[in-house]
This record gives structure tokens, sequence and C-alpha cells, in this order.
């Protein structure tokens, strides 16, 4: 069976050997010694096919970013010049087809400033091994003479940090549990590096790890993980990050831990393939594959079984793993270390009980998320409505989200009588005024250009939520466009004024000097009232203009046509009102042509131009609330790959739309009971399969879109 | 709520989590920036890492 993922991590052997003798190395001192018939050096020329098969792999599977890391041995052994060759050709080869990350990764004993200006000219970085401190370091890292090569790797280290801040990219350690954990620890925060990862040492069945106990890895991680802890998280550790992004249902940060498909691969110095080289541990050519970078490109040497046996996820783990409750988290670790003679890698690995104890420490110690979202709710939205837990879960994290904005607002302004005021009413009627959704909207643009004059909002909030709290107290604010907005009260025109007094006595609001009250209007629906949001001055963000305050006749007419609307979903979809409920709280009337739109910031809005009939205005609703929706599962959920390019931003779209389609296919397919449905959702599916094959979407992601899609499949079944 | 637990988090699901607190205890510093520049700028910051590193780089 071959591999369906494209490969995006690269490890390149520029150099097979090494100046250290490090004991625990597992490229010369592990059951693997395919290194003696390696060349010394990768030549260039073979470094420019590596670059063709990378750069073929790219544009043939759509990949735009690679990772690419020198690697040994030693890479430094190379020396500066060979290095920049073997570095300007592998740049060439991929240029224009997508962008490289590239990293180097060495013992550090040869760094100098020759090395780090060639590294920073072409923005490779560079990360270090270290074991520790002095003691813990010289106990494995030494010379084949016995030296310590410690001051070497301080020095260099020195330099990186000082010199070259830029392109440190982090120490690798790997352990030794006779070392002193904090004392490791220390040493290794006391460098100040961007990123730390702390590695268990090459074992497999056969080749044990050295322990005392039967948890020793555990208690030992443990130990550093509550100080890490303890300290603020000062810096990222990379183990202990991937185990917290596991357990919140993120991605997994490493190799050697979660059930992500292996996406790397590995090319000798004399061109060959190979698979993860640390399963070099496990016998006598072990990683090899038979394939090389001038016969095979990368796509044939995907067919390798061994490969896409690292691509199974679960089902290419051991029945133990398997049933394992940590299995998510664990994923059956670093391949390699679950080999045993006779099983082949179809076991636990040899740290299996460290791994799961390390794992519930980690869970046990790490706060539960106060916005989980269940994969059950998450589907349920995915699948087209959702649930009214998936609706009441997004509405927290958008009341989380507004609370923190606008709490941002304040803490630009410095402290005010009104932000006291707020603070000293009940917060589930302070979250009522607040859930208004233009707030993020005005609090957004706030803190987007934070030297604009005050517009009084904070203070209008404030009124409003002391008026229904029923309390007392008094305000200044000041009059913008001769007038003061209260948000989910009204407009109060004070003309002529600059500043105003606003008295609130047992929840009754006074506006001194004003000359007319504009309240807000609610549409009554179903049994649920929808604000029409006509008088905010934060409301015109949907790309049309805000139409001006509805007269009492044309509100008449909202209410009769979003009635009839409500009456029509109510009888052919009713599973969707529960959703229009829970995503809409208010509607912005605009001018043109019936239309409807929502912004990411307004979550619960829909600017709509009325459409004439309500057929049309249930298809509107339905479109926009879907996208309201989609918007609030982004804000508590990356479905997309962190990108600079703008890729992810069309294919966003892509799957906004698409979402939106999902509703309005299935409200149309009713009502032509099914003869509709076949040809849309051929067409909706279509557009799924383009953002899947995209290589924009996270392991959620993927889940999301894919569930969509059997709700498509179902339609057309 | 404090900085502790929140260093430069970048995944939505720890970001969102910041949002979480009494009105006046909400967060400062590295997480209130974390929070603007996901919510405000609509910046993300690649992960430090790539998912499924190979574990031999840093």
């Amino acid at each position: 069976m071959g591999t369906r993922l494209p490969f995006r991590q690269f490890v390149l052997k520029v150099q097979s050997r090494c100046d250290l003798a490090c004991d625990h190395c597992y490229v010369y001192e592990h059951a693997d010694q395919s290194w003696r018939g390696k060349p010394i050096t990768m030549a260039v020329e073979t470094m420019a096919q590596v670059a063709t098969r990378i750069g073929e792999h790219a544009k043939s599977q759509g990949i735009d970013r690679v990772h690419a890391v020198l690697h040994g041995g030693e890479p430094l052994l190379c020396g500066p010049e060979r290095l920049s060759a073997l570095i300007r050709a592998l740049e060439s080869g991929v240029r224009g087809i997508c962008d490289l990350d590239l990293h180097i990764h060495t013992n550090g004993v040869l760094l100098d400033r020759r090395f780090c200006e060639l590294f920073r000219a072409h923005d490779v970085k560079v990360g270090i091994s270290l074991d520790g401190d002095r003691a813990a370091n010289d106990r494995h890292r030494r010379y084949r003479d016995g030296r310590s090569s410690f001051d070497k790797v301080a020095r260099a280290i020195e330099l990186l940090r000082t010199g070259y801040p830029e392109i440190y990219s982090g120490l690798l350690c790997t352990i030794d549990v006779r070392n002193d954990p904090i004392a490791v620890y220390d040493a290794l925060v006391s460098h100040d590096p961007p990123a730390i990862d702390l590695l268990l040492p090459h074992a497999t069945w056969d080749d044990p790890p050295f322990r005392a106990g039967e948890t020793d890895y555990a208690d030992w991680l443990a130990a550093i993980f509550d100080k890490w802890l303890a300290d603020g998280r000062p810096v990222p550790i990379r183990t202990f990050d991937s185990i917290i992004s596991t357990s919140r249902g993120g991605p997994a940060l490493t190799e050697s831990l979660g059930l992500e498909p292996s996406d790397l691969l590995v090319v000798e110095t004399d061109g060959t393939f190979e698979q993860a080289d640390s399963i070099k541990i496990a016998f006598d050519g072990a990683p090899e594959t038979g394939k090389d970078v001038f016969r095979h490109s990368i796509d044939q040497v995907a067919e390798h079984e061994g490969l896409a046996a690292r691509q199974r996820g679960s089902d290419g783990l051991s029945a133990t793993c398997r049933a394992c409750p940590v299995l998510d988290s664990c994923g059956g670790g670093l391949f390699a270390h679950r080999y045993r003679t006779g099983s082949g890698f179809d076991n636990p690995s040899v740290f299996c009980a460290d791994l799961k104890k390390l794992i519930e420490h980690v869970e046990r110690r790490v706060s539960a998320p106060r916005h989980p979202v269940p994969r059950a709710a998450l589907r349920s939205i995915a699948a087209g409505q959702g649930t009214v837990e998936a609706l009441t879960i997004l509405q927290r994290g958008q009341r989380s989200i507004r609370r923190a904005l606008i709490a941002s607002v304040r803490g630009q302004a410095g402290p005010s009588p009104e932000w006291d005021l707020l603070c000293r009413i009940e917060p589930a009627i302070v979250d009522e005024v607040f859930a208004h959704p233009y707030n993020r909207v005005w609090a957004v643009d706030r803190l987007r250009g934070p030297d604009r004059r005050d517009d009084g909002r904070l203070a209008a909030l404030a009124c409003a939520a002391a008026a229904r709290a029923g309390m007392s107290a008094t305000l200044r604010l000041p009059v913008t466009d001769g007038a003061v907005f209260l948000p989910t009260v009204g407009r109060y025109e004070v003309p002529g004024a600059s500043e105003t007094t606003v008295e609130i006595r047992d929840g009754e609001i006074t506006v001194e000097r004003a000359a007319a009250v504009h309240r807000v209007r609610r549409l009554e629906v179903g049994g649920h009232p929808l604000m029409v949001e006509d008088l905010d001055p934060v409301r015109d963000c949907h790309g049309r203009p805000a139409a001006g305050r509805l007269t009492d006749e044309q509100a008449g007419h909202w209410q009769a046509v979003f009635g009839a609307a409500w009456d029509i979903i109510a009888e052919r979809c009713p599973e969707y009102l529960p959703t229009l409920t829970g995503a809409l709280s208010a509607v912005v009337p605009v001018v043109g042509e019936p239309a409807g739109s929502s912004a990411r910031n307004a979550f619960g809005s829909v600017a709509l131009a009325l459409p004439p009939d309500p057929e049309t205005l249930c298809v509107l609703l339905l479109r926009e609330t879907q996208r309201i929706k989609l918007g609030g599962v982004l804000d508590m959920l990356d479905l997309f790959e962190p990108r600079a390019s703008t890729v992810s931003v069309d294919t966003q779209r892509l799957l906004s739309d698409s979402y939106a389609r999902l509703a309005v296919t299935d409200f149309r397919r009713r009502r032509s009971q099914g003869r509709f449905g076949i040809e849309a959702a051929t067409d909706v599916k279509a557009t799924l399969d383009s953002i899947l094959a995209s290589d924009s979407l996270t392991r959620l992601g993927r889940g999301f879109v894919e569930e969509m899609r059997r709700t498509l499949d179902a339609w057309s079944a | 709520m404090n900085d502790i637990m929140i260093a430069a988090p970048s995944d939505a699901s720890e970001v969102i989590d910041l949002c979480e607190a009494p009105l006046s205890e909400l967060p400062t510093g590295l997480a209130a920036e974390a929070m603007v520049d996901r919510f405000v700028h609509e910046e993300r910051k690649p992960r430090a890492y790539a998912v499924g590193a190979f574990n031999s780089y840093i």
C-alpha cells in the first residue's frame, strides 16, 4: 500500500563523520553501521539533484513550504565553503516552487563567525546539542580521546545568543537519568534558547535503556515539567508543548509523540533515500529504502512500505497502544523505540510506562481547557446545523473574546469611573450588554487605532449595564454627531453639545438635554427577539452602506417578512431553528439590492437589504448564519495551518462559501423533494475536495471538511 | 490570572482560554499580546516547531 501524504521534512546528511565520539549516538554506536560505506561529504551535484527531487515533489503535491535540516554526522565538518555551495544548490532547486525553512543541527564545537555569517546570509537556523550542565554534558559528549567538548559548545551557544540571535533556534538535550534534572534544566535555560527539546536516549526492547526503576524517565521529565510550569514556561520545550497540544485536541509537535503521519524523509551523503534515521538503532540496514535521488522521484519513494507504515495513525500501532488511554498524545512513542527482534515494530515503546506516566502527569498539571469543544459538538457543526450545545459553546467563546477585547481597550485608556462601574455590576448582566455584536467591531477598531479620540462607548456600555441591573450611577459621556448611543438601549439626540451627563436612577436612564430618543427595536420571530440594529455608529462594517433608521412602517414590514420566513423554516427544516436563534441576535438594514452579509467580528449579526419575499430571506439567513458559525469555530480552533502566504485566506473563503452552501442546498433540496440536491451537492463536494487537497488544513480542519462531505454524500446516495 | 502557563501561545484554543477571567483580572503582558495579535491583527504565529517534527534537530 502506498502513502498518500506528501513529505514536507527532509533531513539531508551532508557529512557522515563526526568530530565527537558520543557513546549514545544513534549513527555510530548502534546496530546500523552503514555510515562506514557512505561518502564522507555530500557532493554539490548530489545536493542539486536532491533539490530537484524536492522541487518536483513540492510541485506535484502542491506544497508551499518545506523544512530541510542539514544534518550529519557533524555537518560543520564540511567547512563553510562546501556548506555554502550545498545551501546554494538546495535553494536554487526549489526557488520559485516553494518556501524553504532551512535548519542545521550541530554539536557546535566548530561553530565560528564564518559559519554564522553564512547561515545568517541564507537564513539557516542553528540548533545545538547540549546535554545540560558541564557534568551532564561530559557524561557522553566527549572527543574520541575522552576530552570534554563542553567549553567549545558553550562558547558556540554564546556566539549565537549574543551575535546571531535571529538564527539561534534552540538546544537539544539527550536525557540521562543519572543527571540531576533540575541542574540540566537550569543549565539549558541559562543559555536563553528560543526552544529546547529533551530526547529520550535511543533504545529498543532488544537493547533497553539504562534504568534503576520502572519509570525513571517519566520521573526525571516530570521534575523538569513541574519546574518549567512553576517558572511560567519561560521557553518552549517541544516534548511538553506536544503533550499539551495533543491533550487539547491539537497536533503532535514531534515525531516522537502523537499520531501525526510521518512526513519525514532522509537523504544520505550518497543520495540514497532513507527512513527516519533513528531506526538505525534497530538493526543493520533498517532505514534503507533501496531508492536514491538519481533514479527515483520522491513520489516513488513514498510507495515504500516502511514509510507508508508510519502514516497510518493508530492503525499502524500495536494492539496494546490502540487500547491505551493516552494514545492520542503518545502515539506509541518514537517508531524506533518499539523494535524487538521477532515482532519488529509492532510493540509499544520500550519507554511505554514512562510515556504513559509523563503524559498523565502533564495532563493533570495543565488546567483543563476553559473552552473545550467536544468532538461531537464540532462534528455536529460540520455536518450542517450544529446542536444547541455546540452553539452554546460558540456563544461562550464569543463572550470571552468580546470581554477580553473590551478589557484591552480599557487597558489602553487607563483607570476610569466607567470601568469601575462595570466591575461592580453583576457579571451576567455586563455580559448581556457586552453581547451586542458590534462591541467586538468597536473594540477591534479601537485597538487597531489606539490614538483615536475617546468615543465614549465604554461609558455607554456601563450606563446600559447599570440600567439593566437596576442600579444608580452618573457618568459623563462625549456626544458624537449630535447623539449618544447606548448599546442595546437606543440613541439619544443631544444637539449642539460636545458632552452630556447620563444619569441612571433605579434602572431609569436620563440623558441631560436629550431632544429625542430612538429606542432599539426588536423583531419577534418564533418567540426569539431579534434586534434591529439601525442606530449603532459602528454597524457600517459589512461592505455595503448601512441604511438609516427604519421608519415605523418599514419596521413593520421587516417584522412581517421575517415572521413569514421563520414560519417557512419551521415547517421545512425545523432543526435549523436552534441554529438561527443561537447564531443570530441582530440584523442591520443595509441599502442596495436584496442580499445579506456577515462580518467575522460581528458574531450574531447579519446585514440585510431586505428581499421582498420570505423564501429569499430564508436563503439569506441560512447562508449568513452558516458563515457566522464557521467564524465562531475558527475563533476557537485552528482548522487551517498558519501560513505566511495568502493560500489559506483564499481557502478559508472557499470553505466559508461551501459551508454556507451546505445549508442553502439542504433548504432547496427539501423544497424540491431532493431533485435539486444531487447537482448542487456534487458542486460543493468538488470544492471541498480541492480544499482537502490544498495542504492548508490541520488535522481538525480535515476532519471538519470530511464531515461536511459526508453530509453531502448522504444526500446524493 | 497572570502570565503563568501562557508562554507565547499560538494555538487558538490556548489563546481563547486567556480571555476567560473576571473582568478585573483579564490578562496582561504576553497573554494580552497573543490575544490582540489573534483577534485584532488577525496574525497567527507560526508554531515553534513543524507538526510531527524530526526529533533530532531543534
